[in-house]
């Protein structure tokens, strides 16, 4: 007999209530001792000022890890019982093959990204839900509030060529916003606002995403089952990972993401978060009830709403409607910051919104589950200068207690455990590896019996060497980071803006922003080695893999942010995933495709800064393009003509360089004035024009200049 | 004989202004996508010839200007051929045309009829009269006012199934958890 479905809606009462309790009783069962005994090894010395502060350090630090292993621990159990009974997917009945004519815009908002990464995916996506051939009123939207001319050109000219690749004219369109007001959150209100009421769904891409129309479909189909739900959030898996950091960030969250998501969603239940892409949204509430509220003030906490998925799913909860994480949906991909110095530019941007929470989780009318998905946010950024303070405090309580340890008496727990002093600091540091890496444990132990999975990950031996060199890295990695965080909250404090920056998320860059970014931490490593060996010689060889991490900063930024050396673990069977082993025919063919475009030549270096600008002057169809996506301005002040007219002959006479970045875009935003540079470049003789643009139209020369030989003139 | 050179490019005595537009012209159409070298050095010869022949009324006009003059009405005139009237001398008109081109993507497709002699292929004819391209669907415009935000600890709605308040039982557990740590350090401190 089968298992009836599941429905949220008759979701039994008490059931979340029930499982949250338990959860908080495990993290309390995990944490408690731990806190006593951290408590009692300080009555050993006797409590100090130092002391309590240590302690008070330890306990939100401690529930941190408690939490993190807590909820691997209910995954792992969830899913040996054969996966939670309350699960979004659990709801859906065995698929009809019929059609579904449900109104569904597919969405990218996409800022300065690379373009050609941006259209694969779209592509990739596409072709796999017209293969899947059944959601027949779905509209694919690049939402595009890019700045920099280059990539804006870039997309236009893509765009185009992909619709009429596909035939997908009038099913694939391009937005691009010339004021990109409250950045992502307000590039998609603005969909909202043009297109909204067109669409009963919204599936929200990233930049970097790739959804199988499979999963598209199933996301459509748990939507229309279930009707109080406004948002799905899909669990996607990392992809096209090439250097090391990439890989082993892709094989860590595809080896130990099951067995934490199934951990999630046992708590979260209908309280679910939303990620801000790969999901899917009922319209409708979502736009009745998210459009993001300024927060009072200036400063960090003020203004508006930065990191905007979080607060959206509280609105959504807050008006009633429903948020689940489907934790098993496949063909959902992401992909991952390639270096070091990507992922600090990444967490800087998060950073700054998830602080800004803080104002939120006193907001009225939010469900205490949302209270806690903000604090969670908090804490995750917070966590760092907490666990800086802490290895502070702890080396100034060891200088201050110098070698006097060993003398002290047995009391408190020590007379019955027959702990001495180092033994019991022992036990509470093995307690806390433990349960820090009990995730790692558990989602290995979860492939038990499942050889197939196994072999997906180029077997037990590479799976463990694999999770080996993971944890190594991660650990050394995790004090830079720690660094890196508590830098960026005390910018935040200040003052200083966040910018939207891109974060590269292909391949290695160079070798002098990682040595830039990390010669302070180098710097900081070194001293802080010279004080804790001079303290205490054994202090320092206990704190060594945090100080090697910050001394080797620099190498190690290098070699994990290397395409070449990451590759070479793939070819070693090193980080393997099931998506590399086995992977769907859309990742396979997106792979090819992006082989195949990025092997097309670069500009030349001197044209490539205004590349964008020199293709929509100089090239008939992108002009073309360019300029039929340029709304009409109508009539204009005789100033701004007069001043557009001087910018034109600037730029032809004198080129780009001569104008700033400010007055390019306003050349390029002006309908007009892009007809009549283009007129004029091709019609001007080279003497009257700029050596930039002579060169510029050698590009379109059939001929190449002539050989300079010994006999030339 | 005098007309007879100046119809002629290759008749003409050399003039580097002209070689200049030319090379331009040349340029211009390649970046239309023509691929035939042949028929891109014919078609820029027959351009540059009339352009020449033009130049006395034009006055004092420079070869390239009136090159590309000449290209455009070319184009224009081929356009006509293709059943697809624009007026080429106007720039919007004239986008218009090559955004025509490149949607129905005539530059991989069809790239040797453009400027060519042959007859236009009907299904280029058409293709370019009836392109469409879509950068959006019809605007239905809404609104989404923001939605405000008080500051206070008060709780969610009720209207999804759940409970606001914690149960006996699990009071009763943290109470004895507490407790049971509490005993231990009284114990044994």
């Amino acid at each position: 007999m089968e298992a009836p479905l599941f429905d949220p809606a008759k979701l039994a009462p008490g059931e979340a209530a029930r499982r949250r309790h338990r959860m908080l009783t495990i993290l309390l069962l995990l944490a408690g001792p731990a806190v006593l005994v951290m408590a009692d090894l300080h009555w050993r010395t006797g409590f100090d000022f130092w002391n309590v502060l240590h302690l008070v350090i330890f306990v939100p630090l401690f529930l941190l890890v408690a939490l993190g292993a807590a909820q691997a621990m209910v995954g792992f159990a969830v899913r040996r019982r054969g996966g939670d009974r309350c699960r979004i997917s659990g709801s859906l009945p065995p698929d009809d093959g019929e059609p579904i004519a449900v109104p569904t815009a597919v969405v990218m908002p996409i800022c300065n990204e690379d373009v050609v990464r941006v259209m694969e995916g779209v592509r990739a996506t596409y072709e796999s839900l017209q293969r899947a051939g059944r959601l027949t009123q779905c509209h694919f939207f690049i939402l595009s509030d890019s700045t920099n001319p280059n990539c804006w050109i870039a997309e236009e000219a893509a765009w185009l060529a992909l619709c009429r690749e596909l035939g997908a004219n009038g099913r694939i369109f391009y937005r691009r916003r010339r004021v990109g007001i409250n950045k992502k959150a307000g590039n998609l209100a603005d969909f909202c606002r043009r297109w909204g009421k067109l669409y009963r769904y919204m599936v929200v891409l990233d930049a970097d995403s790739l959804m199988t129309g499979a999963a598209i479909l199933r996301l459509v189909r748990l939507m229309e089952r279930n009707r109080r739900v406004g948002i799905i959030q899909g669990v996607p898996l990392l992809t096209n990972g090439e250097t090391i950091l990439a890989r082993i960030q892709q094989f860590a969250s595809r080896l130990y993401g099951p067995v934490s998501a199934a951990g999630l969603n046992y708590w979260q239940l209908g309280e679910a978060n939303y990620w801000g892409h790969n999901a899917i949204i009922r319209l409708a509430p979502f736009m009745r009830h998210c459009s993001l509220p300024e927060l009072p003030g200036d400063g960090p906490f003020g203004g508006r709403i930065l990191s905007h998925d979080y607060v959206e799913a509280a609105l959504m909860r807050r008006a009633g409607w429903a948020v689940w994480l489907a934790t098993e949906l496949e063909g959902n991909y992401e992909e991952c910051p390639a270096t070091i110095v990507d992922l600090a530019k990444r967490d800087r941007r998060w950073l700054q919104g998830n602080l800004q929470h803080a104002r939120l989780v006193i907001a009225k009318g939010f469900h205490g589950v949302n209270r806690v998905h903000f604090i969670l946010g908090i804490l995750s950024y917070l966590a760092s200068p907490l666990w800086l303070a802490f290895l502070v405090v702890s080396v100034v309580i060891a200088a201050r207690r110098g070698d006097d340890s060993a003398r002290l008496p047995d009391a408190g727990f020590a007379v019955y455990l027959h702990w001495s002093y180092a033994g019991e600091a022992l036990a509470l540091f093995g307690y806390t590896l433990l349960l820090l890496f009990l995730a790692k444990v558990l989602a290995v132990a979860d492939l038990r019996g499942r050889p197939d999975d196994v072999a997906s990950y180029g077997g037990w031996r590479k799976l463990l060497e694999g999770v080996g060199l993971e944890t190594l890295v991660f650990t050394l990695l995790a004090p830079v980071l720690m660094l890196f965080h508590s830098w960026f909250i005390l910018l935040t404090l200040i003052g200083q803006k966040v910018s939207w920056g891109t974060q590269n998320r292909g391949a290695g860059g160079a070798w002098l922003e990682p040595v830039r970014a990390h010669a302070f931490q180098t710097l900081i490593g070194l001293v802080a080695a010279v004080i804790v060996y001079r303290i205490d010689p054994l202090l320092a060889a206990w704190m060594s893999p945090l100080l090697a991490g910050l001394i080797l900063a620099i190498p190690l930024s290098l070699l994990t942010g290397s395409v070449g050396p990451g590759l070479a673990l793939r070819r070693h069977g090193i980080f393997l995933t099931p998506e590399e082993t086995r992977p769907l025919p859309e990742l396979r063919e997106f792979a090819v495709a992006i082989d195949h475009r990025r092997a097309a030549p670069a500009p030349a270096p001197d044209l490539a800064a205004n590349y964008g600008l020199l293709q929509a002057v100089v090239d008939p169809y992108v002009n073309a393009v360019h300029v039929s996506l340029l709304r009409d301005k109508g009539e204009s002040p005789p100033e701004t003509e007069l001043r557009l007219g001087g910018l034109r002959a600037t730029l032809l006479h004198q080129g780009p360089a001569a104008l700033s970045a400010r007055e390019r875009m306003a050349l390029l935003m002006d309908a007009d004035s892009m007809h009549v540079l283009h007129q004029e470049l091709w019609a001007t003789p080279g003497a009257r024009l700029a050596a930039w643009w002579r060169l510029a139209l050698e590009h379109y020369a059939r001929l190449a200049p002539a050989p300079v030989t010994p006999f030339a003139a | 004989m005098v007309a007879a050179e100046s119809s002629n490019p290759f008749l003409s005595p050399a003039d580097p202004a002209w070689d200049e537009a030319f090379l331009r012209v040349q340029s211009y159409l390649r970046a239309y996508g023509i691929g035939s070298p042949v028929l891109l050095n014919r078609v820029t010869s027959e351009i540059i010839a009339v352009a020449r022949a033009s130049m006395p009324e034009n006055g004092s006009g420079e070869p390239v200007a009136v090159a590309l003059q000449v290209t455009h009405a070319r184009i224009g005139e081929w356009f006509a051929k293709a059943g697809h009237r624009i007026d080429w001398s106007d720039d919007r008109d004239r986008a218009h045309g090559r955004l025509a081109m490149i949607a129905t993507g005539m530059p991989g497709r069809w790239a040797d009829y453009f400027l060519s002699d042959q007859p236009v292929p009907v299904d280029l004819g058409s293709a370019l009269s009836t392109f469409q391209v879509l950068p959006g669907p019809e605007l239905r415009l809404s609104n989404m006012a923001p939605e405000p935000l008080e500051f206070g600890f008060e709780s969610g709605d009720t209207r999804l199934p759940g409970r606001r308040w914690v149960p006996v039982r699990a009071l009763v557990t943290w109470t004895l958890i507490f407790a049971s740590l509490g005993v231990t350090w009284a114990a044994s401190h």
